[in-house]
């Protein structure tokens, strides 16, 4: 008897079901693609959104204040509506250049093969050992997204007595979780001398609960042979070392970890997707496809977002990118050059922009620290090509530049920079 | 019930002779204090089957270490632990000193017995490391030295024993031993444990074991060894072990392939610690990184997923002590097990066997199995072959553990085998849940569902490594009923 795994072709082949996923499978359809597969790791559609129970999700999109299960419901009833073939509680575990995925469920293994392949995995949490806090390695050291997943989904609370080292967003609406569920957080604790998230979560997480943030702060040891019992806390100077002399201990029994998303692109390695090391995500053309034609990424996979509702507008973008692509079936012709973040800039989206351009070119990113007034300057060869003044700019939250047609006619790699500028400038 | 064999201790050394003993008609007892067997220094350690030149001849370091390593492979096999023998490679740079310790290796090692040494000229490492550092002029080349996860030969050592009658005790802290007219009587707080032979394999706690006898021979001094460990996307970095010249106390900070794919760099070598003290510090983290970037300078903090330490039991006689005790005779020492340790466990246990022979009648029992009974490992499957697992039952196509992709099949088996675990530290050491790129980041909140479900055990009691290391402090519902903290 020969053995042989189960063997699929598809149209479109979605990985991943969460916001990203969804809008890409749905404006797919929209746009005319009918055999569309998405496979989902998890039980049910909606990705990290399922365990997001705050609100603050479809301001711009919808109009609404909703919860992370609800916007994702606003999606998820879509999908059931029309005809998107779903695989749920199936992991991906290889995917090729030629667009063939290895999906492995309680079905048994499947090979897919798929005209084109939209990647919407998300992202995985920094580690405590990736960052190597030293100390003990007892029970209660865990990553802000884990803890969440416990405490909102299994109902399970972590601790009782925590300090959330990271102040990016994830670890600001835990600290407020775990007050609201009966919990004490003794401290927020962020290494830069600014806040990682948004700033109204400073306000609604911290502020409101009476949380105290220490900037320029950082967790030097774990503590505790079973348990944690303790952390210490030190100031760093401006390199983010530990000042010698000015650790203290703070004694708890969690310590909850929001020190960085990491894009989840193991499958993109694979097929040989050439990464872009600021975002940690794939190298892409304004249609978000990657240096392996016929895969695009959108989401948290492609770089870490601010919010969901941009990650909604993307993902449909890109549906409708891969579906054009399915359909016209022939390869890119348009030439391509480099965008290439400068001074100021932490990453930038896309990466590469096609000419004679046809449409206005969107580009997204994050600046490298917090400016009050700056200007943003598009140059090619040393020349201005566009410049345009923003205010309250911020790591923790994404700026738009949206670059006319007409000035992308001819080709030639794009620098842009940020500089700031005073305020009655 | 008066036991045959009390084993105190069920690290690597404690279930190798475990297993040895369990071929005959004996009953076996193993004591371990900690929640789990491999709990002490045998999940810690750098895995290392040594070749065997870095032992002074005529010890029995030496001595067994070469047994020992010729062993390893055979028992791998059956006991179905992955292993691979990646050879060694210890290099020296242009000075002369340098060279003239790396002749004496190679000498001391023809004079131990270990086949195949070479020193091998730069120009032949490039093929074998190509990342060595430029500055590395020659390398002795030791083939027969492998690399094994000693917390998996140490688990696979103690379910093959149970398979074939051994019984464990975990969460069992010996505090006393008195004489009995044909036994020793093993206290365990309130228990009591007759046995007529008391094999004492207690790692760094073998001199307080001793000293309930009044027997104060030796005394072992912990030498702490920081390790960390690398992605699998660094694992390629080198297929051959790497050490550099060894100092008078330890082999140095070593980059080693593992048999999973990941790399591993370390230890340190920090002596008279407490044994208590397996903290991972910055310094010691840091001091790893820079030895190991002298071997291999494309490494970086970039590839590293977690950090660990681990003890070794320093005998202050020099050398194993394999011995009865001249205080008490019933009572057999095998302490002072530090590196070449694990490479030589399976003749320490053939040894230890011998001294055990000259006190009981060994008769050998023909229900011995020598394979390990070992449900089907995603690790050596194909896909087609987990095509077909899964057809057989579907909980082997969930994967739980996406990283090193364990699915809910194979947790279910291990929860389910001789010598099941007790906490997901146990479980991560069987299955390596947990100890991916995500480092339990995806799986932990699954793993306490499904532990919790299939043991029936409250989640709230279910442990990292043991009492008192419990991952969840209470339920959410505990609130409305109010709790400690209600109003």
């Amino acid at each position: 008897m020969v053995s042989m795994v189960n063997r699929r072709q598809v149209e479109l082949a979605v990985i991943g079901g969460g916001p990203a996923g969804m809008a890409a499978a749905l404006s797919a359809r929209q746009a005319g693609i009918k055999e569309i597969l998405v496979v989902e790791r998890d039980a049910h559609l909606g990705g990290i959104l399922q365990q997001c129970i705050h609100s603050g999700f479809g301001l711009h999109l919808l109009g609404k204040d909703l919860t992370g299960p609800e916007y994702a419901e606003h999606f998820i009833d879509q999908i059931s509506a029309s005809d998107t073939e779903l695989m749920l509680d199936s992991m991906v575990i290889g995917l090729t250049p030629d667009r063939r995925l290895t999906v492995v469920n309680s079905s048994g293994v499947t090979e897919i093969g798929a005209k084109a392949v939209i990647l919407a995995m998300g992202c995985r949490e920094r580690t405590r050992g990736a960052i190597l806090i030293p100390g003990s390695r007892p029970a209660g050291v865990y990553t802000a997204g884990t803890a969440q997943r416990l405490v909102n989904l299994q109902g399970f609370l972590p601790g009782r007595e925590a300090v959330v080292l990271g102040s990016g967003d994830i670890g600001l609406i835990m600290a407020r979780r775990l007050v609201l569920e009966g919990c004490k957080v003794k401290a927020v604790v962020e290494a830069m001398p600014w806040l990682g998230g948004l700033t109204r979560n400073l306000v609604q997480c911290l502020h409101d609960y009476d949380i105290p943030l220490y900037l320029q702060h950082t967790v030097t040891a774990v503590h505790g042979s079973h348990r944690v019992n303790a952390v210490s806390i030190a100031r760093v100077d401006d390199h983010l070392r530990p000042i010698g002399g000015t650790e203290s201990r703070c004694s708890c029994d969690l310590l909850l970890l929001a020190i960085g998303l990491i894009p989840e692109n193991e499958l993109s390695l694979q097929a040989g997707i050439i990464l872009d090391d600021r975002t940690g995500g794939p190298l892409v053309t304004p249609n978000r496809e990657t240096s392996v034609p016929g895969i695009f990424a959108c989401g948290n996979v492609l770089q870490v977002h601010d919010l969901v509702d941009s990650v909604s507008r993307e993902g449909s973008q890109v549906g409708q990118a891969a579906a054009e692509r399915i359909l016209r079936r022939a390869g890119e012709t348009e030439q391509r050059s480099r965008i290439i973040p400068g001074d100021g800039i932490r990453s930038l989206v896309p990466q590469v922009y096609y000419w004679p351009a046809v449409s206005v070119l969107q580009l997204v990113g994050r600046v490298s620290h917090p400016i009050q007034k700056a200007v943003f300057v598009v140059t090619r060869s040393g020349i201005c090509l566009y410049s345009i003044t923003k205010q309250h700019l911020r790591p923790g939250e994404m700026f738009l530049l949206q670059l006319p047609a007409r000035l992308l006619q001819s080709g030639g790699d794009l620098e842009v920079w940020v500089r700031e500028v005073e305020l009655c400038d | 019930m008066v036991y045959d064999v009390l084993i105190v201790g069920a690290g690597v050394i404690g279930c190798a002779i475990a297993r040895e003993i369990s071929r005959y008609q004996l009953k076996v007892l193993v004591l371990e204090r900690g929640a789990d067997v491999a709990s002490g220094t045998s999940k810690a350690n750098s895995g290392i089957i040594h070749a065997g030149y870095d032992a002074p001849p005529g010890s029995l370091m030496a001595k067994l270490n070469i047994a020992g390593a010729r062993l390893i492979p055979g028992l791998c096999q059956e006991l179905r632990v992955p292993y691979r023998q990646t050879g060694s490679l210890v290099v020296a740079g242009k000075g002369e000193v340098d060279q003239v310790k790396l002749q004496r290796l190679l000498q001391q090692g023809i004079a131990n017995g270990v086949s195949g040494l070479q020193i091998l000229p730069r120009g032949q490492l490039n093929h074998l490391v190509p990342l060595l550092n430029s500055n590395v002029e020659l390398g002795l080349h030791a083939p027969t030295a492998g690399v094994v996860a000693p917390y998996e030969l140490t688990i696979a050592l103690a379910e093959n024993a149970a398979q074939n009658g051994v019984e464990f005790l975990l969460e069992k802290t010996v505090t006393g031993i008195t004489k009995g007219p044909d036994w020793l009587s093993v206290q365990c707080e309130g228990e009591l444990f007759p046995a007529r032979l008391v094999v004492n394999a207690a790692g760094v706690h073998a001199d307080l074991i001793a000293a309930l006898i009044d027997d104060r021979s030796f005394s072992i001094v912990p030498c702490k060894g920081q390790e960390l460990i690398l992605d699998k996307r660094c694992g390629d970095m080198t297929k051959l072990v790497v050490f550099p010249l060894p100092s008078p106390t330890s082999k140095g900070v070593v980059v080693a392939p593992t048999p999973a794919g990941n790399l591993l760099i370390g230890p340190t070598a920090e002596p008279d610690c407490d044994r208590a003290d397996t903290i991972t510090t910055r310094s010691g983290q840091q001091q790893v990184l820079d030895a190991a970037r002298t071997l291999i300078p494309a490494l970086s903090i970039k590839g590293v997923i977690t950090s660990y330490a681990g003890l070794r039991a320093v005998a202050d006689t020099g050398d194993f002590i394999i011995r009865f005790s001249e205080d008490c005779p019933r009572l057999l020492h095998v302490a002072g097990i530090k590196s070449p340790g694990l490479s030589a466990a399976p003749a320490i246990a053939e040894a230890v066997r011998n001294l055990i022979g000259e006190r009981l009648l060994l008769k050998e029992s023909p229900l011995f199995q020598p394979q390990r009974d070992v449900s089907p490992s995603r690790r050596n499957l194909e896909l087609t072959d987990w095509h077909e697992l899964i057809k057989t039952n579907p909980a082997y196509g969930r994967i739980i553990c996406r990283c090193e992709q364990v699915s809910e099949g194979a947790i279910r088996d291990a929860l389910r085998s001789p010598l099941p675990p007790g906490t997901i530290d146990g479980l991560k050491r069987r299955l390596r849940v947990g100890m991916g790129r995500c480092q339990g980041g995806f799986c932990l909140p699954h793993l306490i569902s499904l532990f919790a479900e299939y043991t029936q055990l409250d989640p709230r009691s279910i442990t990292k490594q043991g009492a008192g290391s419990e991952y969840v402090s209470g339920s959410l519902k505990e609130k409305l009923t109010g709790g400690e903290h209600g109003e």
